[in-house]
């Protein structure tokens, strides 16, 4: 496909169009399940590429990711100016309806009190840029969702227990939390968040059979998409 | 017939009109347990509201409610949108959420049909015939919401083993909760424009995931809207 990169002009100039947004957020899923796993890369994968740590390797959708291109690595015709990177928990799956006791248990896709601070406690957020240096680390916790459903729930009378949803920090748009200097990346360089848990897995990790936490990560920031 | 330019005796053109923070709307309609693919701005008042499946109420004809649309599909030729959000609100149309123990009745929507379709949809404002790249696009949990209602509930529940639960965006519905775009976005005279609403749900959600309640989303497209001065 054609693709408008430069104007060469009659006196010489050159001029290379770009088409900057701040109206889409570059976003990429994770799905965490029980057990042992080393690393999970967000990113790692473009439209179309399996999501990792989904049962069976699931093909990617839209509501997944909208990275172009091969994955790992931000499209040769894209820049990306980010400042702020937030993430949301949804639970996905099979719902257990046989909770351990004193296990509150959310009806999905919410995800429980309890499970959330494990993932908050257990999980750190590794930003690479042309796979040399590191540009977060930190607790999944540090990153608010500034996403969510805002709740009104009234006295609960579901057989004999209640339920506690909870979110990955504020749910407000103004919940999220701003780089200090934002992070550039440039068309072709390497993009991956590793989500890595710090004991191995994410300890005490309460879901039904091939249940998962799906974590979907955004950049917000300027985005250079081409032309045409 | 509307003033737009005036040219004055030594030929200078000066261009008037009148540029107002008005902000554009549509409303769509889908039934409960399908994967909505509608666009909004694609009709005017008069027109049937777009639905997908089999909506209560069945065919619509919309009201000023529904949409201030003023030409299908696209923007007048003697207006200009500048566009730097795009919000919701929604509304049920028929009772749901965790029946008969927790539920919202219509027309409010659940909050775990609300926490579904954050997951599950997404927004792309798209400008220009036969385009493919949108100018916006996001999922729709990360569309912020500005209008809606506030609840205060008591204590109590609306009968024996019944409990109330009912989902609005993160924040709660407020101004200061609409996400705004640095960079605006521009739509022309006489320009095609349309907001898909798409659900991109992956299929083994499919048993475990889908909404119980028929839902109303009227998108709100924020910005500057300018007409003619007369």
């Amino acid at each position: 496909m054609a693709q408008l990169i430069k104007i060469r002009m009659p006196n010489g100039n050159v001029y290379t169009p770009g088409d900057w947004t701040a109206a889409q957020p570059l976003y990429s899923t994770v799905e965490i399940g029980t057990g042992a796993f080393p690393i999970l890369t967000a990113y790692s994968y473009a439209l179309g590429g399996a999501v990792p740590g989904s049962p069976g390797q699931r093909q990617s959708t839209l509501a997944d990711t909208n990275l172009d291109g091969e994955g790992a690595r931000l499209p040769e015709n894209e820049e990306l100016l980010a400042y702020a990177l937030a993430i949301e928990a949804f639970m996905v799956g099979p719902q257990t309806d046989q909770p351990p006791p004193g296990e509150y248990v959310s009806q999905l896709p919410m995800v429980s009190m309890q499970n959330m601070l494990r993932i908050q406690r257990d999980l750190l957020v590794i930003t690479k840029i042309a796979a040399v240096k590191e540009y977060t680390h930190a607790p999944m916790s540090w990153f608010p969702a500034s996403t969510g459903t805002h709740e009104t729930n009234s006295v609960a009378l579901f057989d004999t227990r209640g339920f506690v949803d909870a979110n990955n920090g504020g749910d407000s748009v103004s919940d999220i939390r701003e780089f200090a200097s934002p992070l550039y990346v440039k068309g072709g360089e390497t993009l991956t968040v590793d989500v890595r848990p710090g004991p191995g897995q994410v300890n005490g990790l309460s879901l039904g059979p091939g249940s998962r936490i799906r974590l979907r990560f955004y950049f917000e920031g300027y985005r250079k998409l081409p032309v045409a | 017939m509307a003033i737009e330019k005036i040219r004055m005796p030594d030929g200078t053109e000066i261009i008037v009109d009148e540029w107002i923070a008005m902000p554009r709307y549509s409303t769509i309609e889908w039934a409960a347990g399908i994967d909505v693919n509608l666009r909004a701005f694609t009709y005017v008042v008069g027109a049937n509201v777009p639905q997908q499946g089999a909506v209560p109420g069945g065919v619509r004809v919309s009201t000023q409610t529904d949409t201030n649309q003023t030409t299908r599909t696209r923007l007048n030729r003697d207006q200009a949108f500048l566009a730097y959000s795009l919000t919701f609100e929604a509304f049920s149309l028929s009772t749901g959420g965790l029946a008969p123990q927790v539920n919202a009745p219509a027309p409010a929507v659940s909050a775990n049909n609300f926490r579904r379709m954050q997951r599950d949809l997404v927004l792309s404002l798209v400008i220009g015939a036969n385009i493919q790249k949108p100018q916006a696009r996001m999922p729709f949990s990360w569309a912020g919401q500005g209008p809606g209602a506030k609840l205060y509930a008591s204590t109590g529940t609306l009968g024996v083993n019944q409990a109330l639960s009912v989902g609005s965006a993160g924040g709660g519905p407020s101004p200061k909760n609409q996400r705004s775009w640095r960079l605006p976005v521009y739509i022309a005279p006489d320009r095609v424009f349309y907001v898909e609403t798409k659900s991109h749900r992956a299929p083994r959600d499919a048993s475990t995931g889908t909404l119980d309640q028929a839902i109303r989303l009227r998108l709100y497209i924020d910005g500057l809207n300018r007409r003619p001065l007369a």
